[in-house]
C-alpha cells in the first residue's frame, strides 16, 4: 500500500503554495510539519480530493486516484478536519452516522471498540448519550478522532487532532494512533512537539517543497 | 343567495385603508405610497381575475384548463425564485416540476376522487388548484430559502461528512430534513388553529354564499388535507432533487458561497 504524490503544484491567488512536490507515503504514521500558512491543511485537502490540484497526480497502490469517483475515494481515504465537525443530537449518533453511508455499509459499528477508545482517551461512557451541543472543544475533538478511527480507512488523514486536549490525553491518542497506523497509511499535521516522538517518519513543508524533516 | 356588496359598501372598504395609511404616517413608516400601490394593484388583478374566471367557467374546455394550471405553476415558480432570492439558472425547472407533479396529482384525487366529478369542470378545478398551488408556492419559498441558507451556514459540517465517505445527498441530508420540517410546519400550525382561532376563507365563502355549513366543513377538511399533502410532496420532491445534485453543482453555480 503506497500513496504517491507526483509533480504536485498549487497556488492560492498569486502565491505558489506547492511547487512541483513529490513524495511517497507507506504504512505507518507520518507527521507533516511546517510553519503556519505553509499549506499543511491544503495538502491534506488535496489528497482527500476536496480541492483539485493545478498540476500533478496522486497515485494509490499504482492507480491514479482521479480516475476513481471522488466520493468513493473519500471512503478509502478519510480525513479528520481541524474544526467544523458535524454533530448529531448525541455523540453516539455522531459516531454511528457514517456507517449509514452507502460507501461505508460494509463496515461494522463495534460498540466495545468505542467503549475502549472512550476510556483510553479519558471520556466517560455516558457521554455517548449526552447532548452533543453541550460537549467541550476537547471532548468534541476526541469524538471526531474516535469516529475516524472506528471507520478504519486505508488512508487516514488527521489535521491537528490533539490541539484541544491536554498532554497526557494527547499522548494516549497518539500512542494508540501509532499502533493503529501499522496497517494503514496515516498522515497527521501537528504543531504539538509531543506528536514528533510518536511519528514513524517526519516530513516538512518548506518553501513550497516537501522535504524529510 | 349571498347579498351583493354595493358600490358604497366597496367604497367603505377602501376607506378602511385610511387606518393603515394614518398609522404609517404617524409612525413615519413611509408605507403610504406602498399601501396605495399594493391595494390598487390587488384590486385591478382581482377584477381581471374575476373576468377571466367568468370566461373560463363559461368556455370550460379541458385543454384550456390545463393551460391555465400550467401557467399558474409557472408564475408560482417565478414568485418562489424571486422571494427566495435565487437566480434562475438550472434550478427553476426543479421547482416547476416539483410543484406541477405534486399539485396536479393531489388535485386529481380531490376532483375525481373526493368531490367525485366525472369531468374536471373549470368552476371546481381552478379555485381548488389556486389554493393547492398557492400554498405549495408559499411553502416552497420557505423550504428552498431554508435549504440554501442552512447549507451556507453548515458548509463545514457538510464537508466533514464528505471527508468520511458521504455521497453528496448523504452529506446534505441534515439540511434537507431541517428545510422540509420548516416548509411543512406553517401548514400544520394553521390547520390546528382552524375553527378555533379563525374560520378559513373557503369555508367562510361557501357559508356566505348559502352552502350548508356541514358541506362547507367537509370541503374545508378535504382541501386542508390536500394542501398539506401537496405542500409536503412538493418540498419533498424538490429537496430530494437538490440534495441529489452533486455538491459541485451547488458550488459551481454559486448557490453555496465559499
Amino acid at each position: 500500500m503506497v500513496l504517491e504524490v507526483k509533480n504536485l503544484s498549487f497556488s492560492i491567488g498569486k502565491r505558489q503554495l506547492f511547487d512541483n512536490i513529490n513524495f511517497k507515503l507507506t504504512k505507518g504514521l507520518t507527521l507533516l510539519k511546517g510553519e503556519s500558512g505553509s499549506g499543511k491543511t491544503t495538502l491534506l485537502r488535496i489528497i482527500n480530493r476536496l480541492i483539485k490540484p493545478e498540476e500533478g497526480n496522486i497515485f494509490f497502490s499504482g492507480s491514479d486516484i482521479s480516475a476513481v469517483d471522488e466520493f468513493i475515494w473519500r471512503s478509502v481515504c478519510m480525513m479528520m478536519k481541524q474544526k467544523g465537525f458535524y454533530i448529531a443530537e448525541t455523540p453516539l449518533e455522531t459516531l454511528m452516522l457514517p456507517f449509514e453511508f452507502k460507501n461505508n455499509r460494509k463496515k461494522n459499528f463495534d460498540a466495545k471498540e468505542v467503549y475502549y477508545l472512550l476510556s483510553l482517551f479519558g471520556l466517560r461512557r455516558e457521554i455517548l448519550y449526552d447532548k452533543a451541543s453541550n460537549l467541550s472543544g476537547g471532548e468534541l475533538q476526541r469524538i471526531a478522532f474516535i469516529r475516524l478511527l472506528i471507520l478504519k480507512p486505508d488512508v487516514a488523514l488527521f489535521d491537528e487532532p490533539v490541539s484541544a486536549v491536554d498532554n497526557k490525553t494527547a499522548g494516549n491518542m497518539l500512542g494508540f494512533l501509532k499502533e493503529y497506523c501499522n496497517d494503514r497509511i496515516c498522515l497527521i499535521t501537528s504543531h504539538d512537539p509531543v506528536a514528533y516522538s510518536f511519528a514513524d517518519r517526519i516530513i516538512e513543508l518548506k518553501n513550497g517543497k516537501v522535504v524529510d524533516g | 343567495m349571498v347579498k351583493n356588496i354595493s358600490i358604497y359598501g366597496l367604497v367603505l372598504a377602501y376607506l378602511l385603508l385610511f387606518v393603515l395609511i394614518a398609522v404609517s404616517f404617524k409612525e413615519k413608516l413611509k408605507l403610504e405610497k406602498d399601501v396605495v400601490v399594493s391595494f390598487g394593484r390587488m384590486s385591478l388583478q382581482l377584477f381581471l381575475a374575476g373576468f377571466v374566471l367568468l370566461w373560463l367557467f363559461r368556455v370550460d374546455k379541458f385543454y384550456l384548463n390545463v393551460v391555465v394550471l400550467v401557467g399558474m405553476v409557472f408564475f408560482a415558480t417565478r414568485i418562489v425564485l424571486k422571494r427566495a432570492n435565487i437566480s434562475y439558472t438550472g434550478i427553476a425547472k426543479y421547482i416547476f416540476l416539483s410543484i406541477l407533479v405534486s399539485s396536479l396529482s393531489v388535485l386529481s384525487i380531490v376532483v375525481f376522487g373526493i368531490v367525485g366529478l366525472s369531468y374536471p369542470r373549470a368552476s371546481y378545478l381552478i379555485p381548488l388548484a389556486g389554493m393547492i398551488i398557492g400554498n405549495s408556492m408559499n411553502s416552497t419559498a420557505i423550504g428552498i430559502e431554508r435549504f440554501f441558507s442552512t447549507l451556507n451556514n453548515s458548509k463545514e459540517m457538510v464537508e466533514d461528512l464528505l471527508c468520511l465517505g458521504a455521497m453528496s445527498e448523504e452529506a446534505v441530508d441534515f439540511v434537507k430534513q431541517a428545510s422540509l420540517k420548516a416548509s411543512i410546519l406553517p401548514t400544520l400550525t394553521s390547520s390546528s388553529g382552524m375553527g378555533v382561532v379563525f374560520l378559513p376563507g373557503m369555508m367562510t365563502g361557501q357559508v356566505l354564499s348559502g352552502v350548508n355549513p356541514e358541506n362547507a366543513v367537509k370541503y374545508q377538511i378535504a382541501i386542508v388535507i390536500a394542501i398539506s399533502v401537496a405542500v409536503c410532496l412538493t418540498n419533498y420532491i424538490m429537496l430530494k432533487i437538490l440534495s441529489k445534485k452533486s455538491i459541485n453543482f451547488l458550488f459551481d453555480r454559486g448557490y453555496i458561497k465559499i
